[in-house]
């Protein structure tokens, strides 16, 4: 399934109309097609354009086309589930924001909220493990005995295991598995990959938030 | 996004008050409005006091009545319990209004006053507890985190839905019972989570060796003016009831 994303003409402004209105972005066009790797730069505002995708906050203006589904300012979407099934997003505060106590209930959530079929789960979880590089005892394994960098690959796996069209990762480690493997996802599996962060790294496209508009950077 | 009922940044006489003296408004104006055998134009005039303080705020009428469209469930209580007991319109009107313009003046105190300054002006109508034996600056973080409460609250239970949904549970988008459950069934993991960040923050300020006396907030020549005005309209009532 093809899920481009594009802006068109989004705003989003927070108070509108009040005395304490706040603008993020106004009027900003951007389009992120499959099979290519984006990275997001520029001031903090850059982790909204993550939540607008994710339609945790509704554009105050301008439509956000991903695939069918269109995000508008009120239109009450009774299928998000269905649409969220396709992105996989990792925020930039996942330690703080997942709170698992053992590794095994990081994937049997995610399974169980998108009815997967249990008897697929061990070889669905085993594989993915093994494409992100973190080999442990995922079953009786606790969370706190585990380092950071497995602690962000196995939240990553989660989130790759229901098999995503788009990618949003908001923190970027230094790990060569994981980078072949997102770069494989986008190049060779045709998904959207998108970086938010002030990163260096070969992408397809980079775009930086600037003036409340997200601009493309020449390379 | 929604409009949060938070501190606005704006240049008004309000904003410039000493948050003590306008908790001591809050109390009383509802002390005057519902003293016992009160009269009319006492409870009018305590009223009028209450609605110019909003007008100076310069804050809209809009942001008021908002939030006091969200009480509209106690209010539509109020006139019916009253009714019961034979109260006319206008006699209901008088015991309504003031809880009305309470919650009015309550948003004012929240809309005119930076946590920071609300927990010391709390701070300052209690910090004479310190004769019991109670750390100052101890008393004064309990009472920032109180203020805190409702902020800390609503992030961290927004951090939690956020998680789950990204994990494909569908939380914002049910029906008002469903989202009502849902909260209700989150209470303790964001009290918990609510509890340990307030720990952290007090473990914070204990470090940076906080002290409370370093802070102090001045009295307004307009502060005394109101509460010169609410002192007479507790005159009236002692010399016209009492």
């Amino acid at each position: 399934m093809i899920m481009n994303i594009k802006f068109e003409e989004v705003s989003l402004i927070k108070n509108y109309r009040m005395i304490n209105e706040e603008a993020y972005f106004i009027k900003m066009n951007a389009s992120f097609e499959s099979g290519k790797m984006y990275l997001i730069k520029g001031d903090n505002d850059k982790y909204l354009i993550s939540k607008l995708i994710m339609n945790f906050i509704e554009p105050t203006f301008g439509t956000i086309y991903i695939g069918d589904y269109r995000l508008q300012r009120g239109k009450y979407l009774k299928n998000i589930k269905s649409l969220r099934r396709h992105i996989g997003y990792l925020p930039y505060d996942y330690d703080e924001k997942f709170n698992y106590k053992l590794v095994n209930n990081i994937f049997k959530e995610i399974l169980y909220n998108y009815d997967y079929q249990t008897d697929k789960d061990n070889e669905l979880v085993e594989d993915i493990i093994a494409k992100t590089g973190c080999y442990l005892d995922y079953k009786n394994e606790k969370l706190e005995n585990l380092d950071s960098i497995t602690r962000y690959k196995l939240y990553l796996a989660s989130l790759l295991i229901i098999n995503p069209e788009i990618i949003i990762v908001e923190k970027i480690i230094n790990d060569e598995k994981i980078k072949s493997y997102l770069d494989h996802l986008a190049h060779e599996e045709g998904k959207i990959v998108i970086f938010i962060g002030n990163y260096n790294m070969q992408v397809d496209k980079t775009y930086i938030v600037k003036d409340k508009k997200l601009e493309e950077v020449k390379q | 996004m929604k409009q949060k009922l938070e501190y606005i940044d704006i240049n008004s006489s309000m904003h410039k008050a000493n948050p003590t003296v306008k908790i001591l408004y809050l109390i009383l104006f509802v002390v005057i409005s519902y003293l016992p055998f009160n009269l009319d134009y006492i409870v009018l005039a305590n009223c009028i006091l209450v609605f110019y303080l909003i007008i100076s705020s310069r804050i809209p009428l809009k942001y008021y009545i908002r939030n006091v469209l969200q009480t509209k469930l106690i209010i539509i209580a109020m006139f019916i319990i009253l009714a019961s007991f034979r109260f006319t319109f206008l006699q209901s009107l008088l015991i309504v209004l003031p809880f009305i313009l309470a919650v009015c003046l309550y948003c004012l105190i929240i809309y005119t006053t930076f946590p920071f300054d609300l927990a010391m002006g709390i701070y300052d109508m209690v910090k004479y507890l310190n004769i019991f034996g109670i750390n100052k600056s101890n008393l004064f973080i309990k009472i920032y985190n109180l203020v805190y409460f409702r902020k800390d609250y609503e992030i961290e239970e927004e951090k939690i839905i956020e998680a789950r949904e990204i994990k494909g549970e569908n939380i914002r988008h049910q029906n008002i019972i469903g989202r009502f459950i849902t909260h209700i069934n989150l209470v303790p993991e964001v009290l918990k989570r609510v509890k340990k960040f307030q720990q952290k923050r007090k473990a914070v300020m204990r470090k940076n060796a906080f002290n409370v006396d370093n802070y102090m907030a001045h009295l307004q020549i307009t502060d005394i003016i109101y509460l010169l005005m609410f002192g007479l309209l507790i005159f009236m009532y002692i010399i016209k009831v009492i």
